[in-house]
């Protein structure tokens, strides 16, 4: 399997404060990688190196250069992301708006997205008459819009109750699926890390490094009546090992 | 609909009844109770007689649309040169750090003791008195679009940023979005001050029209019923100004405090 990105001991430093220290793992073409780590733990500027937004002070990070462009992005306060002055629908075009795309290709693609990820709302209301639900498929769908090699997901889940919680982890899995990704998921929930990964990498406190990468056993597209098998919780156990009691 | 949902019959009608009682209170103290002298305050009947001879006379609609020439040409430039400086200054903040103490320093001096000063740059015709109308309503722009911009949502930012947006772009499709509740909060306080200063402006020299020349000429005159009937008059102008930007506020930034 190829590697769609490759970071090679990566650091970032801000004046003495060292945030992440020699941080190196791969990410490779098709695999659902989840990243768990504390609170605070630079998980925000690991993925701003990803995007190009931060630079590393110190190592490598292979095949930056070919994702750039094409990564899909969705954001932890999806709320305070999108453009409330705009409707669902402008939101979701903006960052093929921010290209330059022709308008044509633009409602092109859109309905191509509609047609598959089928919300069932209207996407011309604005974004504050939304449901946090309703606003995060907004989010998701802005993602996918660019049509992304690499799908990064930070936290998505965390303002949303339980219930919808399962429902949009399934989404997930489906549209990682369906649209042939690679995707990053960030995530400070064992369970969600350890249920929607093929792989997990477990960060430590800051400064941050790998502390293990775990492979998880279970096939893709998973239920989530395999939360309460033994299998699960025998998983759980032992990716607790790695986390670190505040 | 829970009860506390229901609109309230009486909310529409809250600016008429509270005007009918302060008329009401009017009415018995001075035309009815005559508890107070005609001299301070004159019947309401003889005020509104006034007012009518004002309007159909054309006097009142002269001296209005004079003083609402003045102001409009003042407040708009303020406007436009205020929320344009703010904008700027909003997007380099090392530059706002250093004009800060500047706009403070103008913003502590009270505006009508620059009127002299007007009068010696602009001289004694409409043009102090558009200065006067200017100078507040660009300083209450300038800082309240500056504010905007600078407390615009950093997670918004960053989001264009991983989009790929340009500083431009992130300009154009966010920050000046975000700055447009602040922009409004100063477009209003702007526009009752810039009308008092308006007013204030045309009672010293320089001008045979306009409200406050008016007012003041009623003073001197001791036309006591003329200066109650332009006084209505104005009131009714800023509420009404007052009302109109609010609707034009939420219809353009219905979206904000909800997002």
């Amino acid at each position: 399997m190829t590697a769609l990105l490759t970071l090679d001991r990566v650091r970032r430093v801000h004046g003495e404060t060292v945030i992440l220290d020699d941080v190196s793992f791969a990410v490779e073409e098709g695999r659902f990688i989840t990243l768990f780590g504390p609170n605070g733990c630079g998980k925000t500027t690991l993925m701003n190196i990803l995007t190009g937004v931060d630079t590393p002070s110190g190592g490598t990070l292979h095949g930056a250069e070919s994702v750039r462009g094409h990564i899909g992005f969705v954001f932890q306060d999806y709320r305070r992301t999108l453009l409330p002055w705009r409707s669902g629908r402008e939101n979701i075009l903006l960052p093929l708006r921010l290209r330059g795309m022709d308008r044509r290709e633009q409602i092109r693609r859109l309905d191509r997205l509609v047609a598959k990820m089928n919300p069932d709302f209207d996407l011309h209301q604005r974004i504050y008459t939304l449901s946090g639900g309703q606003a995060q498929m907004i989010g998701l769908m802005r993602a996918l819009i660019i049509e992304p090699r690499l799908l990064i997901l930070d936290e998505p889940f965390s303002a949303l109750d339980y219930g919808r919680t399962l429902a949009y982890r399934q989404l997930i899995m489906t549209v990682a699926r369906d649209f042939n990704l690679t995707t990053l998921f960030i995530s400070h929930d064992l369970e969600e890390a350890l249920y929607l990964g093929d792989e997990v990498i477990f960060l430590t406190a800051k400064p941050t490094r790998v502390r293990e990468v775990m492979t998880i056993p279970f096939p893709r597209h998973r239920e989530p009546s395999l939360l309460g098998t033994p299998a699960f919780a025998a998983l759980k156990l032992k990716g607790l090992a790695n986390v670190e009691l505040a | 609909m829970s009860p506390s949902n229901k609109p309230n019959p009486w909310e529409r009608y809250r600016f008429v009844v509270g005007f009918g009682v302060l008329l009401a209170f009017w009415i018995i103290v001075v035309d009815i109770g005559q508890w107070v002298s005609p001299l301070l305050v004159p019947p309401l009947g003889s005020v509104l007689e006034r007012l009518g001879q004002l309007v159909l006379s054309g006097e009142l609609a002269q001296n209005t649309l004079a003083t609402l020439g003045r102001w409009v040409q003042g407040f708009t430039l303020g406007v436009v040169a205020g929320t344009l400086a703010g904008l700027v200054l909003g997007v380099f903040p090392r530059v706002y750090a250093f004009a800060e103490g500047v706009i403070e320093f103008f913003r502590a001096m009270p505006v009508t003791a620059i009127f002299p000063l007007f009068l010696l740059m602009f001289g004694i015709g409409d043009e102090s008195k558009i200065a006067m109308a200017f100078l507040p309503t660009f300083l209450l722009m300038l800082i309240n679009a500056s504010y905007g911009v600078l407390h615009a949502s950093p997670e918004r930012r960053r989001a264009m940023r991983i989009f790929g947006a340009t500083r431009w772009q992130i300009f154009r499709h966010v920050v000046f979005f975000e700055a447009l509740p602040q922009i409004f909060i100063g477009l209003r306080l702007a526009l009752s001050l810039s009308l008092v200063v308006a007013v204030v402006a045309e009672m010293f020299i320089g001008t045979d029209t306009g409200l406050g020349q008016r007012i003041y000429d009623s003073y001197l005159t001791n036309s006591v019923t003329t200066l109650y009937a332009l006084l209505l008059v104005l009131g009714g102008l800023g509420y009404a100004l007052n009302k109109i930007s609010m609707a034009i506020e939420h219809r353009v930034v219905d979206w904000a405090g909800k997002a």
